[in-house]
């Protein structure tokens, strides 16, 4: 069955991240196919290559990345809601000159219409609230 | 067609679920919202009958929480079962 997911909570300050990994990991080992990542509000933060948490805590982060790359999967992060916390790719960073850019590698810096198509392709979209 | 309902939170996103569920719906309570069995006049008293309410293992566990019948306690693959078994899933947060 073809899923989507979206995520909507920061690994800081939210469990929407890591209860959407395990969903994810879940998915995965039965056997389905995940056809959307969409992280929104502040689930954008999942996103950032420049957050540390203390070493002695997972890196959800990270482990998303790893997660996304491991599997090839269509991450998208909503582009508003990731300017104005400050996540953005080169190219946005160009755009507004900034000093520089924080998206991990493997993402992709997109409208809210691909939280719809996902919807739109998957058999079911769960979401992941903050 | 019946629906999943999952909820995050006890409080608002808890009681905004309960006047949704009809009877056949599933309800399982994820994060914070496993508090909602602390509660002695929980809401989930107040389901339809023929409703199934599960509790996320992990999350239950990890709040001292003890989750007695009828409320059933599940994993993550359960949790993609159930998606696969109600035609909608709707998250209440």
């Amino acid at each position: 069955m073809k899923f989507a997911l979206a995520v909507y909570g920061a690994p800081a300050n939210s469990q929407a991240p890591q209860s959407a990994l395990h969903f994810a990991r879940a998915l995965v080992a039965g056997g389905h196919e995940i056809v959307r990542l969409f992280f929104y509000q502040d689930g954008v933060n999942t996103a950032t290559a420049i957050a540390q948490p203390p070493q002695d805590e997972s890196n959800l982060s990270e482990e998303w990345q790893q997660f996304v790359q491991a599997h090839n999967l269509d991450a998208v992060v909503c582009i508003a809601a990731a300017l104005r916390r400050g996540i953005v790719d080169q190219a946005e960073s160009d755009r507004y000159e900034l000093p520089g850019h924080n998206l991990r590698e493997g993402y992709e810096l997109s409208g809210l219409g691909q939280l719809l198509d996902g919807a739109l392709m998957a058999d079911r979209l769960i979401t992941f609230g903050a | 067609m019946s629906t999943l309902h999952t909820v995050n939170k006890p409080g608002q996103a808890m009681a905004l679920c309960v006047r949704a569920v009809v009877s056949g719906d599933s309800v399982l309570l994820i994060e914070d919202a496993v508090y909602e069995l602390l509660l002695p006049a929980s809401r989930l008293n107040a389901l339809p009958d023929g409703c199934s309410v599960y509790v996320m293992d992990i999350d239950a566990r990890a709040r001292g929480v003890v989750v007695s019948a009828p409320f059933e306690v599940i994993n993550y693959d359960r949790f993609v079962s159930l998606c696969v078994d109600n035609e909608k899933v709707l998250s209440w947060f």
